[in-house]
């Protein structure tokens, strides 16, 4: 997402409802997000405040949780989260990186102005630093561009940032069509139009100060979407991680299996019920500590975690896991013993 | 007749053990790969003594022998090869004298936890020599040591 400040300075309203400026639809958590979850206001001097509108998840900025209502005034390279991290992700869905953007600095064309501007703006270096125009708007374009690309890997982002650039093209076309002509004719083909190209005669119009300050860009990077290669990865990372978490921890030692139908003894070890009733036949004491068996309960718990788990699993997994089930429930419906006994039951019965 | 569970436990335990001894193997071991069939009933390990021990660089081969009701039935353990160590717990026809392999096995034991058994009880040994009564023992006994009436009475090798 690519959230410029523009000449109007508008209240962006952010959240999940249907009224807002930026909608934001969260993949994971439908209720993720409130309906006006929080506001970015530009200021007069210069800066965006960020403003949680009571949101249910509320809005962290580094980490802190800010105070509902309270504005905070948001500083380059503070990292914005909206929303909390789901437990089973390492990266919460909605975070951003608060960025300046200096080299987006535009260059007046006229004169007198264009010169005053520059000295002003460049004064300190005491060097002043003109492009053609074109160039410029070129340039600009190009590097729009590619903040588009490192946003594009979420077709979501890269509409709602089209939308924000939209809009940024009327009110400019609104105001001096020259310019846009130009960039429609230089760029067609990206179809991005310049949003941060200024209105000329305004630009006359105000104060140098201020200029200088409608001019400064303000970006907001998903961070997510620039690190997307290497989240991926680690999310990668972390599955294999579970998995192997999984394979030890919630495997019978007996058969080597995922549990089924597990069984905990009263020194707290678990096993398969098939493969502890088995051995249980042979010698009544724990395997793993040897301490005798008093008492063997199911563990609905790891019963039910294995079973989710599975769930998610490739479907071979799924299907060896069925027919171990089968054959374990089989084994245990032609017990012999049971057939007699319930043969003999029948038979003085009747 | 085989129970199609238990035989499947077997299996899917079997593999993942090869894969862990393979992958990890205790010092000194390594599982002899060409001597282990596709039904994974049989392997040859072969051992080093440990280095600061009496079998310091000597070599020994063990095989193990696994049934279908493994891993509820203890495998059976025996040395082979040119070189059988000379212990107080082996016997020269290769049978070995250790609680773990009869009765008190336990499914939770693995073929790496037997190695590592077997190692370091030769590495306890303070001297070498063969069980008192192997000449007999090894004229009466059956080929498989499982059949074996074990009498474990020394704790201190």
């Amino acid at each position: 997402m690519c959230i410029r400040r523009g000449e109007l300075l508008k209240i962006l309203v952010l959240g999940r409802g249907p009224e807002v400026d930026i909608r934001l639809v969260s993949h994971m958590s439908p209720l993720m997000l409130s309906r006006k979850h929080c506001t970015l206001t530009p200021t007069a001097d210069g800066f965006w405040n960020i403003i949680d509108n009571k949101s249910l998840n509320g809005v962290f900025v580094n980490g802190i949780h800010l105070e509902p209502l309270v504005p905070y005034t948001l500083i380059p390279d503070d990292i914005v989260q909206l929303g909390i991290r789901l437990q089973n992700k390492t990266d919460p869905e909605f975070q951003y990186i608060f960025l300046k953007e200096p080299s987006l600095t535009p260059c007046h064309e006229h004169g007198s102005n264009k010169q005053d501007w520059c000295q002003n703006k460049d004064g300190k270096t005491g060097k002043t630093d003109f492009v053609e125009e074109s160039s410029r708007v070129d340039h600009t374009i190009d590097h729009l561009a590619t903040h588009l690309q490192a946003t594009s890997s979420s077709q979501l982002l890269q509409k709602q940032t089209k939308k924000i650039l939209v809009k940024g093209q009327q009110d400019v076309g609104q105001n001096c069509p020259e310019i846009v002509e130009q960039c429609t004719n230089d760029k067609v083909n990206d179809g991005i139009a310049q949003p941060g190209v200024m209105n000329r005669s305004e630009c006359e119009e105000r104060d140098l100060h201020r200029l200088n300050l409608c001019w400064q860009c303000l970006v907001i990077y998903n961070r997510e979407s620039i690190l997307d290669p290497q989240a991926k990865t680690r999310q990668k990372e972390a599955a294999c991680h579970t998995m192997s978490v999984m394979e030890s921890e919630l495997q019978c030692s007996i058969c080597s299996e995922l549990f089924i139908k597990a069984m905990t003894l009263n020194c707290s070890h678990t096993f398969c019920s098939h493969c502890i009733n088995e051995w249980r036949n042979r010698k009544a004491e724990c395997p793993v500590c040897r301490k005798a068996v008093s008492t063997c309960t199911p563990s609905l718990a790891i019963n039910l975690c294995v079973e989710h788990i599975v769930l998610g699993m490739d479907e071979d997994i799924q299907q060896h896991r069925r027919e171990l089930l089968a054959a374990r429930t089989k084994k245990e419906g032609v017990c012999v013993p049971c057939i007699v006994f319930l043969f003999f039951k029948l038979y003085f019965l009747f | 007749m085989l129970c199609g569970a238990t035989m499947a436990s077997m299996q899917k335990r079997l593999q993942k053990e090869l894969l862990a001894l393979q992958r990890d193997p205790p010092p000194g071991m390594k599982v002899d790969e060409k001597s282990i069939q596709a039904s994974l009933t049989q392997w040859i390990v072969d051992m080093e003594g440990a280095s600061g021990t009496l079998y310091e660089g000597e070599r020994f081969q063990l095989l193990f022998k696994f049934s279908s009701r493994y891993p509820f039935d203890s495998p059976e353990v025996v040395f082979i090869g040119d070189n059988i160590p000379v212990h107080p717990h082996v016997y020269s026809n290769g049978h070995i004298c250790l609680s773990i392999l009869t009765e008190d096995w336990s499914p939770a034991l693995s073929v790496q936890s037997v190695c590592l058994s077997i190692v370091s009880m030769l590495s306890s040994c303070k001297d070498k020599k063969r069980p008192p009564d192997n000449a007999l023992y090894v004229r009466t006994c059956d080929k498989n040591p499982k059949k074996t009436k074990w009498w474990y009475h020394d704790d201190n090798c």
